[in-house]
């Protein structure tokens, strides 16, 4: 049976400190993976022009991936995922969350190149005429 | 919990775990008198994508998303048929 290269919808628990934990997309679609570029875009100094900002890499990664997390307010009622509520982390906890999140995506990155690896050496090489004696 | 037997809304949308499917409006769930556990939908069908409603069917996992201040209501679909832009589908039990 050939590989299936559509993106299964797989969701991943990661641990947060302190029990916490989100829920995220195990990889994105291209799609996704699109949009989340496309959000970094911003306008270049009122223009119609745009450039990327890299510094919203980190939250456009969380806005792409994240789906749900334990978090809860200072009364202890949950929160639901959202830009603003993401926006609103501290920035020692918004780091952490990026952290977990990046050990996830390079550990789907090397999964896909072990896999890729295994695939490749699994084929067989077209046979190769024998070199011809000067 | 859901309490009455009829939840109207204006916005749900029908999702493959957490890939949208459908997006709907102006829907209406109603329960069975006859099964508390069974629940039909009718609504008009805004917008689809063919890839993940093919899919969500062939898994057998396509879930009705109905939010509500607070939360979401989701019901398993059972069956459903688009036609006309018009959705109407039965329904498993609330779940959560």
């Amino acid at each position: 049976m050939s590989r299936c290269r559509f993106v299964q919808p797989r969701v991943v628990r990661l641990a947060l400190s302190e029990g916490d934990w989100i829920d995220v997309r195990a990889e994105l679609t291209a799609g996704e993976e699109r949009d989340m570029y496309a959000a970094l875009r911003k306008s270049l100094n009122g223009t119609t022009a745009t450039v990327a900002d890299f510094s919203l890499l980190n939250r456009g990664r969380l806005v792409a991936y994240l789906l749900a997390w334990s978090l809860t307010d200072a009364d202890g009622t949950p929160v639901p995922v959202s830009e603003g509520a993401l926006d609103q982390l501290t920035g020692h906890d918004f780091a952490d969350m990026t952290a977990v999140l990046d050990a996830h995506i390079e550990a789907l990155r090397e999964a896909r190149e072990t896999e890729k690896n295994s695939r490749d050496g699994a084929t067989v090489s077209a046979p190769i005429s024998p070199s011809v004696a000067p | 919990m859901l309490g009455g037997a009829v939840v109207r809304g204006h916005v749900a949308a029908i999702k493959w775990q957490y890939f949208d499917a459908a997006t709907i409006e102006g829907y209406i769930v109603t329960r069975t008198p006859e099964d508390r556990n069974r629940w039909t939908v009718m609504g008009t069908v805004v917008l689809t994508n063919a890839f993940n409603l093919a899919a969500g069917t062939r898994a057998g996992a396509l879930v009705f998303h109905a939010p509500h201040q607070g939360g979401v209501w989701r019901w398993p679909i059972v069956r459903y048929a688009l036609k006309d832009g018009a959705l109407r589908a039965d329904l498993g039990p609330l779940l959560d």
